[in-house]
């Protein structure tokens, strides 16, 4: 009985570490991919945007002058124009490396294929050619 | 008229006594809060609960005596530490090595709060005199930062 | 079955070291089969230690007493789920219990992320598995729970023996609470092993923008809740079970996981500097570090019998190995974080010292401070007996709760302070006028209810400040889910209560987090009323009674049960208030049969305004009367209700926001759209 356990344990671990080093499979499955400069873009241009987003709630609440909202909120669009400019710069450049990272990171996040007329903030489907969401009035990706 | 004024202090002595019973009660709680129980459980002598400890009722008992002669917290504390060592205190004196224990906090909050000072300097001037990049034309990103804010939820 | 365990904890440490090569290895051969080999060993890990861990429960449950652990810490007549508990009633077990939970959490977190950081992983598993490796070689060659009773016979031979019964686990641990409590703030103390593991992770893969963090900004508010959690149960069961009448005694081991907690607490608040502005990245490693090696300093520090404690475990050989882990892992890290320096600069600037920034920074100075005041007086015991004698060292002190109370009281007020002001203070700057338009209010009121506190005789000045700010943060956190629900109801035409729902639902960080601080309000009301506990002992016959304020308790009978594993005295008591009978109160005093160890169950009628505490503190000389002690704890319910809420706003907090944003209709989005278009060009 004992044996039987404790063969079964070992048998099991031993399995599980030596199939990988053994199949034949060569799968890019842990293919490292690193932040590129542009991933390290999206991700600040988000961060500014959630944070104007923010700003502006806060001033709808009237925690914020009108005064202190403009002057942050205009900074923040600088800051973010300046986000957006070095994106274009390295989406027009021929940088091969980064346009692969870019198509790398859709299939990474591929399970959520955009259906163009699914509204994103309500799920309601469209009708392909409108612009704006039926239900919420969300503005709809496709256009 | 001595007798009569002996029989008033007796019968006030009488009334008080629940009184200052319970004031006494209250004064060895405040100084055996300040105590450790030297049976070995290391709680406040106010607070050990051993069933049969050997030493808090003494120890208490010692502390109401100390009370009765007149003495404050501040003679009987050293006097305890002077018979139990200085283990006995709650909370080692404000002398000596011991004073460390007590100024460390403060000189580390100090310490904190200039390191605070220093780096909150250093990055605010860091800071870059905005309007001195006119040049870099952002009125064109404008209307796409609004777009990409209409289209923008946070994630989570 | 022993054989099972001890051949489980065998491999799980041969597997751990693989795992740990396998994966480095890996890396710098570029390989990802030796990478997936070395993840593999990770879950394998896991196996091994559940089945070790299963097997030593299993030894529990038919009362094998020819393993020592089992039969210090067990007897045949325990409730089958004490039993269970026992398992980490004592070192050994409670070691192998931190280890299996590090394992389970590790193989969670390799499930969960493999695909999705590539880049991380193979260092998160090494990192994790490094911890692994250490507690299972602690347990398999230090303490091991599977090691034989051994009876030294006559003429210096060890013989092995089998006993009839255990020794019984400790009676103060036999209690619902303390079934829970460990596993809880284990779970918590483990838990950080994972943002550890990332941060370290993040560090070595040169991958440092703000996704370690992300990743595991779940994980770290599960760690903190569990830690959290753990923490007010323990305070729960030293109230109901220690019977000393309050939950909080700085003792070390209550310190020891109050620590990292604290840590823990200014690293979440922290990392939303970094994840907001991109500032602060230097420190946020350095708190996550420091919150792991004060997971572990904590362990240690119970155990190692550094320390006296009233409930710090037996005295054993594994300090030293604790501090020398402690010390490798810190080095390590740090050493690791000045090399990376380069690539944590800062990517903005701070604009004010009145910001939303700024008050993040002093939260943590004040978090920080606080911890190193609890570190300090913790450990200065030893620190002053190592001391040279010309310092005037080489004295045993004790530094027990009139130190950690005046120090840490203020910082404490200071802090729930700084919770009512920073939700207020805008990113970047807040200027004068924006200022007046938060504070005005709430501190007036809170300042006005000062005043009238203070002539409903409130004269306790610390307890003072803490209900001022207790007014205090409670309106501003009020006002900030009004003025949020009103601006969303504007716009989207919801009623009150929907927006407010939806207002929190839509950003549940944030409001999860008001939930929180509110919380905490509560926590501190009460605690302030610590300051106004009252107490009286008697010796009480059958038919007296006692009174206090307005309760009266009548003794109405007193007898003496047995029970299997213990013998009772047990008090039937009545209690009147205001000369009106509205319960009845059995406070026991148990003597346990196995270990010999007396204990008391405390009595507790519990209202919102006060706990009315009865403890059977023993019999008087003649037998015919119990010695009642009585204690009068105002507000001290609070204190749970507090905490419960704090859960509940950390649960919240970890919901994903739900994406539905306020639409408004697309005519007033033009509209807005143009305003703002105005404003901007």
């Amino acid at each position: 009985m004992i044996y039987l356990f404790c063969g079964l344990l070992g048998g099991a671990v031993l399995a599980a570490i030596c199939v990988p080093l053994f199949s034949k499979d060569d799968t890019l499955e842990s293919a490292i991919i690193e932040e590129t400069e542009w991933d390290l873009l999206q991700r600040k241009k988000e961060i500014i945007l959630g944070n104007i987003q923010d700003l502006d709630f806060e001033h709808k609440c009237g925690k914020l002058s009108d005064e202190d909202h403009q002057k942050i909120r205009s900074e923040m669009a600088e800051e973010a124009s300046l986000v957006l400019k070095e994106i274009d710069n390295i989406e027009s450049s021929q940088d091969l490396d980064a346009l692969i990272r870019r198509e790398v990171s859709a299939r990474k996040g591929g399970v959520r294929e955009v259906d163009p007329a699914l509204c994103p903030s309500c799920g309601e489907k469209n009708i392909v050619t409108s612009k704006f969401c039926a239900e919420c009035g969300a503005k709809l990706i496709g256009q | 008229m001595n007798n009569t004024r002996r029989k008033l202090l007796l019968v006030l002595l009488v009334l008080t006594a629940p009184f200052a019973l319970a004031a006494d009660r209250e004064r060895i709680k405040e100084v055996s809060n300040n105590m450790i129980c030297m049976c070995g459980c290391n709680q406040l002598l106010a607070t050990c609960n051993h069933l049969n400890c050997p030493t808090r009722g003494p120890m208490q008992d010692e502390v109401a005596k100390m009370l009765d002669e007149g003495k404050t917290q501040a003679e009987i504390l050293p006097a305890f530490a002077d018979k139990y060592g200085l283990r006995v205190l709650a909370a080692p004196p404000t002398s000596g090595f011991n004073l460390s224990v007590w100024i460390m906090p403060f000189v580390a909050l100090g310490i904190g709060i200039l390191a605070v000072a220093l780096v909150a300097r250093r990055w605010k001037a860091r800071s870059p005199e905005q309007g001195a990049q006119p040049d870099i034309d952002t009125s064109k990103h404008h209307k796409r930062l609004q777009e990409e804010l209409d289209n923008y939820t946070p994630e989570d | 079955m022993a054989q099972v365990g001890q051949f489980a904890l065998a491999l799980s440490v041969v597997v751990a070291a693989y795992s740990i090569v396998a994966s480095l290895l890996g890396i710098r051969l570029k390989s990802d089969k030796l990478i997936a080999s070395g993840r593999n060993a990770a879950i394998g890990v896991f196996a091994c230690v559940t089945m070790s861990i299963v097997s030593l429960t299993y030894l529990f449950l038919i009362d094998d007493f020819s393993i020592n652990y089992i039969a210090e810490h067990s007897n045949r007549d325990l409730p089958v789920y004490f039993k269970i508990s026992a398992v980490w009633g004592g070192q050994e077990g409670s070691l192998l219990f931190w280890g299996w939970l590090l394992t389970v959490y590790s193989a969670l977190v390799i499930f969960q992320n493999w695909r999705k950081h590539t880049a991380m992983m193979p260092y998160v598993t090494a990192v994790l598995m490094s911890s692994g490796l250490f507690f299972t070689a602690m347990n398999l060659f230090v303490v091991n729970p599977f090691n034989q009773v051994v009876v030294l016979q006559p003429g210096g031979v060890n013989a092995l023996f089998v006993p009839q019964d255990g020794a019984g686990l400790n009676p103060l641990l036999q209690y619902i609470l303390m079934v829970i409590h460990p596993p809880i703030l284990y779970l918590g103390f483990v838990g950080f092993a994972v943002p550890f593991a990332f941060a370290i992770a993040a560090m070595a893969s040169r991958q440092l923008g703000d996704t370690w963090i992300r990743t595991t900004r779940r994980w770290t508010m599960v760690a903190w809740f569990f830690l959290g959690t753990g923490i007010l149960l323990g305070g729960k069961w030293a109230y109901v079970e220690l019977g000393w009448g309050g939950f909080w005694g700085w003792d070390p081991v209550e310190n020891a996981s109050l620590m990292p907690w604290l840590i823990a607490t200014a690293y979440l608040h922290s990392v939303m500097v970094q994840e907001k502005k991109g500032m602060m990245k230097v420190w946020n490693m350095v708190l996550i570090i420091l919150t792991y090696v004060m997971c572990i300093f904590g362990t240690f520090l119970t155990r190692s019998g550094l320390v006296s404690s009233v409930h710090a475990f037996a005295q054993s050989p594994i300090g030293g190995y604790f501090l020398a882990f402690i010390v490798v892992g810190l080095s390590g890290s740090l050493y690791l974080l000045l090399d990376r320096l380069n690539y944590l600069k800062s990517d903005n600037q701070m604009e004010s010292l009145v910001s939303r920034e700024s008050s993040f920074m002093f939260n943590n100075l004040i978090l920080l401070a606080s911890c190193f005041a609890v570190f300090w007086g913790t450990i200065f015991p030893v620190i002053s007996e190592a001391a040279p004698e010309w310092m005037g060292g080489g004295v045993k002190v004790t530094v027990g709760p009139p130190f950690f109370n005046r120090v840490n009281v203020p910082i404490a007020i200071f802090l729930l302070f700084l919770t009512g002001v920073g939700p207020l203070l805008a990113w970047r700057k807040a200027s004068t006028n924006s200022l007046k338009r938060n504070f005005l209010w709430p501190a007036g009121i809170a300042l006005a209810s000062g005043v009238g506190l203070f002539f409903l005789g409130v004269d306790h000045f610390y307890a003072w400040l803490s209900l001022v700010m207790c007014i205090f943060v409670s309106l501003t956190i009020g006002r900030e889910f009004y003025k949020g629900a009103r601006a969303r109801s504007v716009g989207s035409g919801e009623n009150f209560v929907e927006a407010v729902v939806n207002l929190t639902l839509r950003n549940t960080r944030r409001y999860g987090g008001y939930i929180v601080h509110f919380g905490f309000v509560l926590l501190f009301l009460g605690w302030s009323g610590q300051a106004f506990t009252t107490d009286t002992q008697s010796e009480t016959g059958i038919g007296e009674t006692i009174t206090m304020r307005q309760y009266t308790l009548r003794m109405d009978k007193l007898a003496i049960e047995e029970m299997p594993n213990y013998t009772t005295s047990k008090a039937t008591i009545s209690l009147f208030e205001n000369g009106e009978k509205v319960g009845v109160l059995y406070p026991e005093r148990r003597f346990y049969t196995s270990s010999g160890q007396p204990t008391t169950e405390v009595a507790i009628w519990s209202t919102l305004k006060e706990d009315l505490y009865v403890v059977f503190a023993g019999s008087a000389p003649d037998g015919k009367k119990a010695v009642m002690q009585v204690y009068l704890n105002p507000l001290v319910a609070w204190v749970w209700i507090g905490g419960i809420i704090l859960g509940l706003g950390t649960l919240i907090a970890m919901l994903p926001n739900k994406k539905s944003a306020p639409r408004t209709s697309p005519v007033n989005r033009v509209e807005e759209r143009r305003e703002v278009e105005q404003h901007t060009t």
